[in-house]
């Protein structure tokens, strides 16, 4: 509705018909109700808490966001990913993925990973006893829906490392994981 | 203006026309332009209410924490770049994550188009062919589009490839962050 401008301005002696006012009031009654646009609205009047939590998707996003070199940008830690019995990092649903503590993995042996939808950006750091032996990340493992090509062999850390700490990326295209960079600690 | 107040009429009050005009007008001053935080309930802006492409990296606040239960994604965009030739300036490619799937030679990326500052970039090769990023490559014509590996020497991967770089405005270069493969 944008702008809107009052029908009947009163002068002076005149005795308002009923229409008159209803006319008067309905217009600004129609743009409250409704019509609020941008040209109703002062420059940044949405502030935070006028914005419903989980609204903001990319498609509202610039083409090209650029953040300044004063903002941080985290992603909170999360401890649910495992090493299931199936050999597949699974539990991931977020960014940053960190084996709790207690971790015991069921395998020394990744063969893939849940949650690959596109682009899905994915740090992960697994530890575990490990049984002493060493740990494998495999690449494009057969008979798995979402394997993770390691750009080479097999990805097999020293021989007592307790942690596996790495970057990944889903390919929609190969509908696999694909691995940018792994490395692994004796700690 | 925020919010607005009107003058209260009591019974057996007769208002002037100025004064119902000033009523009127005061309401239709704060609808036209002038609605603010105030005016507006918490949760008041929904998806919908949002233009879209309209949320740049200011909007943001200074720290974007996302939580645990949040995860971020880049779409995967391709691009055309067939390779085989001594070099080539890698171009028409998008977004933070390019599937390099064309490749069908051996290829040297002299130099990488779109660089600003602080953009990040994730390039995929899954073809078998070598990809090297050329150091502070002189055929690339652009210098603003030159790479630095960081090794002061060519990076070469052994066939499929991941990689990460980030753009420096302090160098005007490509920085590579990572090869993998």
């Amino acid at each position: 509705m944008g702008v809107i401008v009052k029908p009947n301005i009163f002068t002076t002696g005149q005795l308002p018909s009923g229409p008159q006012w209803d006319t008067n009031f309905q217009t600004l009654y129609d743009c409250i109700n409704g019509n609020i646009s941008a040209s109703n609205l002062l420059s940044a009047s949405c502030t935070t808490s006028k914005f419903v939590d989980g609204i903001i998707t990319a498609g509202k996003l610039t083409t090209d966001i650029d953040f300044s070199n004063t903002q941080e940008f985290c992603f909170q830690e999360a401890s649910s990913v495992e090493i299931n019995t199936g050999h597949t990092i699974a539990n991931a649903g977020q960014s940053w993925n960190r084996a709790d503590a207690s971790y015991v993995p069921h395998s020394n042996a990744t063969r893939g990973a849940t949650n690959n939808r596109n682009g899905y950006l994915l740090f992960f750091r697994l530890i575990g006893t490990w049984g002493g032996s060493d740990i494998v990340m495999a690449n494009n493992s057969a008979g798995f829906d979402t394997p993770i090509l390691t750009m080479a062999g097999d990805f097999t850390t020293t021989v007592g490392a307790t942690t596996m700490s790495g970057i990944m990326i889903a390919s929609n295209v190969d509908g696999k994981w694909v691995l940018l960079s792994a490395r692994n600690d004796i700690s | 203006m925020s919010l607005i107040t009107r003058t209260t009429i009591n019974t057996g009050d007769i208002l002037t026309a100025t004064q119902w005009n000033t009523q009127f007008d005061t309401a239709y001053t704060e609808v036209n332009g002038l609605l603010n935080s105030a005016n507006l309930a918490d949760g008041a802006v929904i998806t919908a209410k949002i233009a879209d492409a309209n949320i740049t990296g200011a909007k943001f606040g200074a720290q974007i924490d996302w939580a645990n239960t949040q995860s971020v994604a880049f779409q995967e965009a391709t691009c055309g770049l067939t390779g085989g030739t001594a070099t080539s300036a890698l171009a028409n490619f998008s977004g933070v994550f390019t599937r390099l799937g064309n490749i069908a030679a051996a290829t040297v990326i002299a130099g990488i188009g779109g660089g600003r500052n602080g953009r990040f970039l994730i390039l995929y090769n899954p073809n078998a062919f070598n990809l090297t990023f050329a150091n502070e490559s002189a055929t690339e014509t652009t210098a603003t589009n030159r790479i630095i590996t960081c090794t002061g020497a060519d990076a070469t991967s052994t066939g499929a490839c991941s990689a990460m770089l980030i753009y420096s405005n302090t160098d005007t270069r490509w920085i590579l962050l990572n090869l993998w493969g």
